[in-house]
């Protein structure tokens, strides 16, 4: 450790550390631009300059590690005339249109300039001019005058998203910001550096002229456009949700938000949303009431139980709801004697890694990092940020063979290695167990489809297990359920935020067996291809539109909290299911009681199974294509922004 | 039919083969790569950039940062014959204003412009390192001296004429009209800007700038995509761009004359041309490294040799061991040549004692305004160098040795080559040099025209392929330099001295000199006298003498002030006459000895205009990285070019000098310090030239 004295207080840092950080731990800010914790010293604003006794000049404090004894001041006349000679530099060029510049009132360079410039300016020249309004891609725009070239968003794109699109072209007054020639700034983390740009020059296209920080309304949830859970920031102002955020301390996220997470938000106010429920009449759908509804539904369940037993009803969903709602499915459904309960919607077999399921954290340490099946990039792309890391540096080996024991031969002397499955074939995920059961350290992951894949499975949206992984009678998979179906044998089928019609691994299967059952229920935000073959449709509510908790691929129980209001009439799955349990004379259990239940269901990881577990079932899905998910449930179909950053896309 | 790209790209890619196995790195050959596309495309394209990042596994963007970043590599199609004439502080004073006007003049075109036939492009340059033949220019990079409107006239004629014995540019494409340049890739998506001059598209009157509204100001070699300034007026323009610029507009308005020097040019005398590349005339006092050139052509390995070349390399390989040439470096007190005079010897140790590979780099990039010396070495005397870097990697006991040399000295890079090629030939390195376990290979980098990478790091950089930004320190290129490995850069005269000192003894070197500069120096000397040149001095010889070793002033001429160091370096004035110019009596007179550039100003010198060509200079080839460096230099050169056309308000001056002040010691690199020196010792000296600048009494 390494004593040193900064401002006359005494601090104690690890050897290495930079006068930028130990200045934080006696809360003795040091301004910075350039210099950015996850980034690293760049040396290039020097605003950071501190005085250290024995040195001549001012040092940065930036790229200045602690020495013992000594003597910094972050503070003092020196110190305060250069801080002012940078912003006055800054402010020479700078077009200080700050009343219509998003960033205005969260602007490190407003904030500083108030702290530490001098009022007045001795500037009697033109300010130079350079691009502005330059779409850079789909994502973001470009003040190039605002800019004042610290280069975080250069190096964010060079060292954490490893993508060298964005650069430093030309040279001295003239440098600006920019992608190659005719080349759209496009990859999937591209939003951070909105956040990461001190000033306005680089701004979310969503987001330009749309309000003032002051105005919004920040809630802190967590996003569930993939397994990854990332936290997030919703920032809403009169109702409409303008923007998400990262949030810079989550350590799930390690601060960073994929472009998905941050941008695939339109849909929530899409004049698509469904806001009554609708009940099919001789061939059409006709609006209805919310009781009415209840009561439809809550026949059809008993009817089918009394004519043809628990067999023939079965539910499908979990992984795009909450904990609490997949538990209510299951709870309900389980208490009629119902056996036939899957959250398996798509190509996905299985959610929970079982024994050697790891933190996020273990993939840091890693020194091989395995990809069995479909490359995490578009699966869960906050967590391939994640990979990417360990391996640019810490140094980790990255591995995507073509079979388990090729790649097992790949990194044969590593001892701690992190395996990464995307749940898709049992028979890999086995094969993959199988040949790494040797490693010392193992830690297995698996990417899912959706959201709370893993809090469903915990919950108990298994056919073979309830909430906790208990064992139970096991009924029908969601596959032996559409079989039965189009054979004729299901009678009601409560389809609950998924849209296998789509998602499924054959979606006319689907849709042949959705015709052959005799009621299907759908809760859903749109009329999407499931929805459009049942006999009611229940709108809901979207995830920033409930509270609740979710689970994410490691297990990790995180908050759900609402920052929207609802569309006109939309209900929570848990909300319709609390009334359908009423309507059935189901006694559900409090809030309570369901918030025990999920936390002890998700608290303890179960050990007894592993990667391709035949419990999960052994047949792989057909996958007729790589997923690109852009969103659980085809959301990005109703965002019309996104569908148009879509096209370019492709 | 042309060649298409995909042609060109087949042809050249054996090529790039053998560029890229020069390196240990892939990357290391991009700005070679970028200068065989330019020798046969004329520019380098949007394809050719793909190519190469395809081919260096970079990204496209990666790729163009850094051909923005260096001024010889054309983005866009120009002239066949590319004019460029310096600008530098020593052709300034003699007249190199008058020169550009003429040039303008008879070509119809402005700085950056290409003549609408497609024939010339015209640019004014920073210091070409010929100051001893001002005003002086560059065609296609071929070297013309000492400029005189005749000349100029035979020059166009010629070239008119396709007479002209400089090869043209290739031209696979016309240059295009100025709207063209708005109409592609990101500049159009720039948005009209109110700051922006209006361009007209001839091809549809009426309409401003392209069809879909972007007004761009036609930059033909494209480095400056923007204009800087702002202005409401609408300029007409002809279909290749005469657009008018600010500077023109400033001059019709009468508000005095522009930049220009009240009186100059030797030209005007009508001096007798120059035979030889180098004259003797830039003879020395004592002729250690200068001795021989302009009388024998030591470019010739026979000649060398047969003068007592190489005795010494071979000599260290077969006696020596590299602890023993570390020793003689050490004892002779030799110091850095290249401006920072830092103890060579001390520099190699250094080098921690186990990390290798380790590299030595011989830092040929020389632009510090007013010095010249590399270059006469580089093109007189080849193999001095050669042996001197070979004495250097011996020294340092390095395999792999490299020479940066600047982008501007084609004909030096060429003469370098072949001179390096009749040693590889003579075995005079590769493997087992003379039969001994030691082997070094010699890498030739050439630039592309950035002041910024005669700074060790910024070098590194360049050489690794990427912006010449100078690098945050630590770590010290000693630890971690060229490729993550630890490097020594030395300047050349720095490694061409240690020739003689292991010919001569480190004793003898250090006989000479003072107590702590010691040894010999090359000191080029140009301004206003009468035999400019390079000159070899005894460290320690007083400054009256070197005037005088130059022939003193013109007959008339009123002596004012010396710049000692190059253009970092504040002027010393008549009390410094008889100081001895060595290190510590120049950093005493409050300036600096630096690289040895020695500019001698007179009474016909205008000193605003002076300390504007330097403060330009320098925000001209300021990376831009540092916000001091970037943003004071710049704010600067706006400031002192309102100067120099009599526009000055009032508290200009102070704010200069305060900002000048104030940003020095801020900066990532010397750069931004090198900004204040001449400024402050001129505008003390000389308040009433500055004073009378201010015009206009309106407080701001």
């Amino acid at each position: 450790m390494i004593n040193l004295t900064i401002d006359g207080v005494p601090v104690t840092v690890p050897k290495g550390t930079l006068l930028v950080e130990a200045a934080k731990t006696i809360n003795q800010e040091i301004p910075i631009y350039c210099y950015h914790t996850k980034l690293g010293p760049a040396g290039l604003c020097r605003i950071c300059m501190v005085e250290i006794e024995g040195m001549p000049k001012l040092q940065i404090a930036c790229n200045t590690p602690a020495t013992d004894g000594m003597v910094v001041h972050t503070s003092g006349e020196r110190v305060e005339a250069a801080r002012a000679v940078v912003l006055e530099l800054f402010l020479v060029n700078h077009p200080l249109d700050c009343p219509i510049c998003d960033k205005g009132g969260e602007c490190d360079l407003q904030d500083y300039a108030m702290a530490y410039a001098r009022g007045t300016s001795d500037v009697a020249d033109a300010k130079l001019s350079k691009p502005k309004a330059v779409e850079l891609g789909p994502t973001i725009v470009l003040d190039e005058e605002r800019c004042i070239v610290c280069q975080r968003c250069v190096r964010f794109d060079d060292i954490i998203a490893d993508e060298q699109q964005l650069v430093v072209k030309e040279r001295g007054a003239r440098d600006i910001i920019a992608t190659a020639s005719g080349r759209p700034y496009r990859h999937n983390f591209t939003g951070n550096v909105t956040e990461l740009c001190p000033v306005g020059a680089l701004t979310s296209r969503t987001y330009r002229f749309k309000s003032r920080p002051w105005d919004l309304n920040r809630t802190q949830t967590s996003c569930t456009q993939c397994s990854v859970g990332c936290q997030q920031f919703a920032d809403v102002r009169d109702g409409k949700l303008l923007r998400t955020m990262l949030v810079e301390e989550d350590p799930i996220s390690d601060g960073w938000l994929c472009d998905r997470g941050r941008y695939n938000v339109g849909f929530y106010e899409s004049p698509d949303r469904l806001t009554q429920p609708l009940y099919r009449k001789s061939g059409s759908f006709t609006q209805i009431g919310w009781d009415d509804a209840i009561i439809i539904w809550a026949e059809a369940i008993r009817r089918a139980i009394a004519a043809r037993g628990p067999a023939s009803v079965g539910a499908i969903g979990g992984g795009r709801l909450t904990n609490e709602e997949a538990f209510a499915v299951q709870h309900v459904f389980r208490s009629l004697g119902v056996a036939n309960l899957d959250w398996r919607a798509g190509l996905q077999r299985q959610a929970t890694p079982g024994a050697h399921g790891a933190p996020l954290s273990a993939l840091d340490g890693a020194e091989a990092i395995v990809v069995a099946g479909e490359s995490p990039a578009e699966r869960a792309p906050v967590f391939w940020l994640r990979l990417r890391k360990a391996a640019l540096r810490n140094g980790a080996r990255s591995v995507h063979e073509r079979n388990a024991d090729a790649a097992r031969d790949a990194v044969k002397d590593a001892t701690r290695v992190a395996l990464v499955w995307d749940g898709i074939d049992p028979a890999v995920g086995k094969a993959y167990a199988q040949a790494f059961s040797g490693v010392a350290e193992l830690a297995t992951f698996i990417t899912g489809e959706q959201a709370n894949a893993r809090g469903a499975e915990a919950m108990g949206m298994l056919p073979h297990s309830g909430p906790g992984y208990v064992s139970v009678p096991a009924g029908r998979d969601t596959t032996a359920m559409l079989d039965a179906a189009r054979a004729g044998d299901m009678a009601m089928l409560a389809i609950l935020g998924a849209n296998p019609a789509r998602n499924g691994a054959d979606p006319e299967a689907v849709a042949r067996a959705l015709e052959h059952t005799k009621f299907v229920v759908v809760s859903e935000l749109f009329m999407t291809e499931t929805a459009a073959l049942a006999t009611l449709v229940l709108p809901a509510k979207g995830a920033f539109e409930k509270y609740g908790t979710t689970t994410n691929l490691v297990g990790d129980l995180l908050p759900n909290n609402a920052s929207l209001q609802a569309p006109d009439f939309a209900l929570s799955d848990l909300e319709m299911l609390s009334a359908l349990a009423e309507q059935l004379g189901v006694p559900l259990p409090s809030t309570g009681e369901i918030e025990s239940a999920v936390i002890a269901g998700v608290a303890k990881p179960p050990q007894d199974f592993t990667l391709g577990d035949d419990r999960f079932g052994t047949a792989a899905a057909r996958a007729r294509r790589a997923s690109k998910i852009l969103s659980g449930g085809g959301t990005w179909l109703h965002d019309p922004w996104l569908a148009r950053m879509r096209e370019e896309v492709s | 039919m042309p060649e298409g790209f995909a042609a060109l790209l087949e042809r050249l890619r054996p090529e790039f083969d053998a560029l890229i196995a020069q390196y240990e790195h892939k990357r290391s050959a991009l700005l070679p790569i970028m200068h065989v596309f330019q020798k046969h495309q004329g520019f380098v394209s949007v394809d050719a950039m793909n190519a190469t990042a395809e081919t260096l596994e970079i990204t496209p963007a990666e790729v163009e940062a850094v051909v923005s970043f260096y001024t010889l590599l054309y983005r866009r199609p120009v002239g066949k014959y590319v004019l460029q004439v310096c600008r530098g502080l020593a052709c300034a004073i003699n007249g190199a204003e008058d020169i550009m006007a003429y040039f303008r003049e008879k070509l119809g075109v402005g700085h950056l412009q290409t003549t609408p036939d497609g024939l010339f492009s015209y640019e004014e340059v920073e210091c070409l390192a010929a100051c001893d033949r001002a005003t002086c220019m560059e065609v296609n990079l071929e070297f013309v001296y000492d400029l005189t409107p005749q000349k100029i006239d035979e020059m166009l004629a010629a070239m008119r004429a396709g007479t002209y014995p400089v090869e043209p540019m290739a031209q696979t494409q016309a240059p295009g009209p100025t709207w063209a340049v708005a109409a592609d890739g990101e500049i159009a998506k720039g948005r009209k800007s109110p700051g922006a001059v209006a361009v007209e598209n001839p091809d549809n009157p009426g309409g401003i700038g392209d069809a879909s509204g972007t007004i761009m100001l036609d930059h033909l070699i494209n480095r400056d995509v923007y204009l800087f300034g702002r202005t409401t007026e609408r300029a007409v323009v002809d279909s290749r761009a005469v657009v008018e610029t600010i500077e023109e507009r400033t001059d019709r308005a009468g508000h005095g004359r522009p930049i220009g020097f009240a009186n100059g040019g030797r030209g005007a005398e009508g001096e007798a041309p120059f035979q030889s590349i180098w004259e003797p005339n830039r003879r020395s006092s004592v002729g250690i490294l200068t001795a021989g050139i302009g009388e024998a052509d030591l470019r010739d390995i026979g000649v060398y040799r047969e003068r007592g070349g190489y005795k010494q390399w071979e000599r260290a390989v077969r006696d020596l061991r590299p602890s023993d040439v570390l020793d003689l470096a050490e004892k002779s007190s030799l110091r850095g040549r290249g401006g920072a005079a830092f103890p060579t010897g001390k520099k190699w140790s250094f080098l921690p004692a186990d990390k290798f590979p380790r590299y030595l780099i011989c830092n040929c990039d020389e632009a510090e305004p007013g010095t010249f010396k590399d270059h006469m070495l580089l093109e007189e005397a080849p193999h001095l160098v050669i042996e001197g870097m070979l004495l250097g990697a011996y020294g340092i006991a390095c395999h792999h040795a490299y020479i940066y040399i600047r982008g501007e000295f084609k004909r030096g890079y060429e003469i370098f080559c072949a001179a390096l090629d009749e040693a590889r030939r003579a075995g005079l390195f590769g493997a087992k040099i003379f039969g001994s376990d030691y082997d070094l290979e010699i890498t030739v980098q050439r630039g592309a025209g950035a002041y910024i990478c005669g700074e060790e790091t910024g070098l590194i950089n360049s050489l690794e392929g990427k912006r010449g930004e100078p690098r945050l320190k630590p770590p010290f290129p000693a630890i971690e330099g060229l490729y993550g490995m630890p490097t020594v850069v030395n300047n050349v005269e720095t490694l061409a001295y240690l020739v003689p000192i292991l010919e001569r003894g480190a004793e003898w070197f250090s006989a000479a000199g003072t107590e702590r500069s010691k040894g010999y120096k090359i000191v080029s000397v140009s301004g206003h006298v009468r035999n400019p040149g390079n000159y070899e001095v005894p460290l320690g010889t007083t400054v009256r003498e070197i005037i005088d070793l130059a022939g003193g002033l013109r007959p008339g001429r009123a002596f004012m002030a010396v710049q000692p160091g190059g253009g970092s370096s504040a002027c010393i004035f008549e009390e410094h006459l008889d100081w001895p110019y060595d290190y510590e009596s120049m950093t005493k007179a409050g300036s600096m000895l630096g690289s040895g550039a020695f500019v001698v100003f007179d009474d016909t010198t205008d000193f605003v205009n002076a300390a504007y060509n330097l403060v330009r200079f320098f925000a001209h080839e300021s990376c831009g990285q540092c916000t001091p460096c970037r943003e004071g230099g710049n704010w600067m050169e706006r400031v002192l070019e309102r100067l120099v056309h009599h526009r000055g308000v009032p508290g200009d001056n102070e704010m200069l000098l305060r900002v000048a002040r104030s940003i020095t010691g801020l900066n990532l690199c010397a750069l931004g310090d090198s900004i204040e020196p001449f400024l402050k010792s001129v505008m003390l000296r000389f308040p009433d030239a500055f004073k009378s600048r201010i015009v206009e009494t309106v407080a701001r």
